[in-house]
């Protein structure tokens, strides 16, 4: 059996009548990336909550390093680093003066440790500027080099890249990706912008009303990708017909009155291009395609996409 | 704990939070410059003049100042949203809570001394007579020892209003309308129960000397508040704010399904 780095059994959190995390089973594998993913309200934060003990689950347990987190929150918390919804700082101190503060709670001896974390976010050490004078970006920066100042062996960030400009996003993005392949550390994080947990997660979860709707790899995830053909003609109604009784499949939806999608991956499309001209209809396109992530995300969380 | 409350003080840096004490550490001096310039029916001294900063402070200034800090401190954690932070370094509530209470004890010390600083200060100005170095050693003993039983008077309010969001604004109020009704007992047979007026009866500054069943029951009722201030911060938990914030998006997403 592999022990999960994170586990949470069932795990479901109420406010009120609604269920904003309801029945969760994550499992997160040492080592890896994992991103979690979902829209607005999904239930990200309320999760990451839990797996902190900042809010206390209605039903479920949560596991973190084997252990349960109810009761062994002295030995487990410190073995993590975390970021969750905005960064919090004093508005009245510097940078550095926060981080302190944090150095001296977790024990760690500040001035090396302080300056190394700046350093890899790229912030300066010792600026004058006071927290509330930083920029959106500059925050969040300092925000990620408090939950590595420890150098903590679980990171869990919510929505770590929020605020980020393009340039920053990336930095961050091979920062992760680096603590991760060549120090060993394991990542949580989520986000509500597929392209940023395709770039960077090796495991994804789709979160959606709090409920988990798909745990795999990335990989799995493209490789499950809906692959259809789709055909395009001067008449659906028609070539929906002659699907039916000349090529003898069901496998299709109509579009709209000129477009169709085969699922039916097994016919040959010169055989659907024959058939159609043969039965008098205008063929303008006849393509295979393949499902995006985000048509796939688009599809089970039903509706818009956020992406 | 040295530590997290030299934190808690490095916390209060550039706020304005300690010049309201500043700022009602020199009122209690201003009323009792007021009363000692304008009242000219009194042979004012430097005893009498520092007694009335003892009594101004205990009746109306100090014990909303004391729960407006602490309060102020606790609350300046969520606005900031550094309390997750904390919490999950792991630092308890109970643990965080009671450095602050604690640093609130450094700070008590500190008001007690500019407030000794300005009156001596005053009473020059005023060539009060009876400026001894003895007696003003005495009085800076007497200030403090006053102040610190106001502190553990209003320790509970401070204690339990500072577990809730915005709990320190209704805890300020309190303690003004709690620091105000020892006008009305103070002197009285009950004054001695009264925790604001307790430390006028310990400490022997009221008109007349206290006798010792008095002083007990004024050590009891002091003694009965720090357990209550104690057994609250142990006690003591995040209280959020009642769930408001999620009834709307709850209603849309019913009419989506
Ligand atoms: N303290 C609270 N009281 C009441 N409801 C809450 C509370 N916190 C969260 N909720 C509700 O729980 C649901 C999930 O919220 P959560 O913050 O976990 O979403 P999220 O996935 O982090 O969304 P976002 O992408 O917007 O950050 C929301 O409907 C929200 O209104
Ligand atoms: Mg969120």
């Amino acid at each position: 059996m592999t022990t999960y780095l994170i586990e949470t059994k069932d795990l479901t959190k109420q406010y009120g009548d609604q269920t904003s995390v309801n029945r969760l089973n994550l499992h997160l594998r040492p080592g890896r990336i994992y991103g979690l993913l979902g829209r607005n309200g999904a239930g990200k934060t309320t999760t990451m909550k839990m797996l902190l003990g900042l809010t206390r689950p209605t039903a479920g347990e949560v596991l973190l390093f084997g252990m349960p987190l109810r009761g062994n929150e002295r030995k487990i918390l410190p073995r993590i680093g975390s970021l969750i919804e905005s960064p919090g700082f004093y508005p009245n101190l510097t940078g550095t003066e926060n981080l302190r503060i944090f150095a001296r709670l977790r024990g760690i001896p500040s001035a090396d440790a302080i300056r190394e974390a700046l350093a890899l976010v790229g912030l300066p050490y010792r600026d004058k500027k006071v927290f509330s004078q930083y920029s959106l970006g500059m925050k969040q920066r300092l925000a990620i080099a408090l939950a590595v100042m420890h150098d903590p062996e679980l990171l869990i960030l919510d929505e770590p890249i929020n605020g980020l400009d393009p340039i920053g996003i990336a930095e961050i993005r091979s920062f992760l990706r680096k603590l991760c392949d060549e120090k060993g550390k394991t990542i949580l994080l989520s986000s509500h912008i597929l392209s940023e947990i395709s770039l960077l997660a090796d495991d994804v979860g789709i979160l959606h009303q709090g409920v988990l709707l798909e745990e795999e790899s990335l990989a799995e995830l493209e490789a499950r990708n809906g692959r259809s053909i789709h055909l395009s003609v001067s008449d659906s109604a028609q070539a929906a017909r002659l699907l039916e009784t000349e090529l003898h499949t069901t496998a299709f939806r109509v579009e709209d009155d000129h477009s169709l999608r085969i699922l039916d991956l097994g016919l040959p499309i010169p055989a659907i291009a024959r058939t159609m001209l043969a039965g008098g209809l205008d063929l303008q396109d006849l393509h295979l395609c393949e499902d995006t992530l985000e048509d796939y995300f688009k599809r089970v969380t039903g509706g818009e996409g956020i992406a | 704990m040295a530590a997290m409350i030299r934190l808690e003080l490095l916390k209060l840096r550039r706020t304005s939070l300690l010049w309201v004490g500043v700022a009602s550490g020199m009122l209690a001096i201003l009323v009792s410059f007021y009363l000692a310039a304008a009242d000219r029916m009194t042979q004012y001294t430097v005893a009498i003049f520092m007694g009335n900063i003892v009594s101004n402070n205990q009746s109306s200034l100090f014990p909303f100042v004391a729960v407006l800090t602490v309060g102020r401190m606790m609350e300046w954690e969520r606005t900031s949203h550094t309390l997750r932070g904390i919490l999950t370094v792991p630092v308890s509530f109970p643990a965080l809570l009671a450095s602050k209470l604690e640093a609130g004890v450094l700070l008590t010390m500190g008001y007690s001394l500019l407030q000794w600083v300005l009156g001596v200060g005053c009473c020059l100005v005023l060539h009060l007579p009876g400026v001894e170095a003895g007696a003003l050693l005495r009085d800076l003993l007497v200030l403090a020892a006053s102040n610190l039983c106001v502190y553990i008077a209003v320790l509970p309010v401070a204690a339990l209003s500072a577990q809730f969001a915005g709990g320190y604004a209704a805890g300020t109020v309190f303690a003004v309308f709690y620091g105000f009704c020892s006008i009305f007992v103070e002197g009285g047979a009950f004054s001695a129960l009264y925790p604001i007026c307790s430390g006028t009866v310990l400490l022997g500054l009221g008109n007349s000397v206290p006798a010792l069943p008095q002083r007990l029951c004024a050590l009891l009722s002091l003694g009965a508040m720090l357990a209550v201030g104690v057994i609250l911060t142990v006690t003591a938990r995040d209280r959020q704010t009642r769930r408001k914030p999620s009834a709307r998006p709850q209603k849309a997403r019913g009419r989506r399904r």
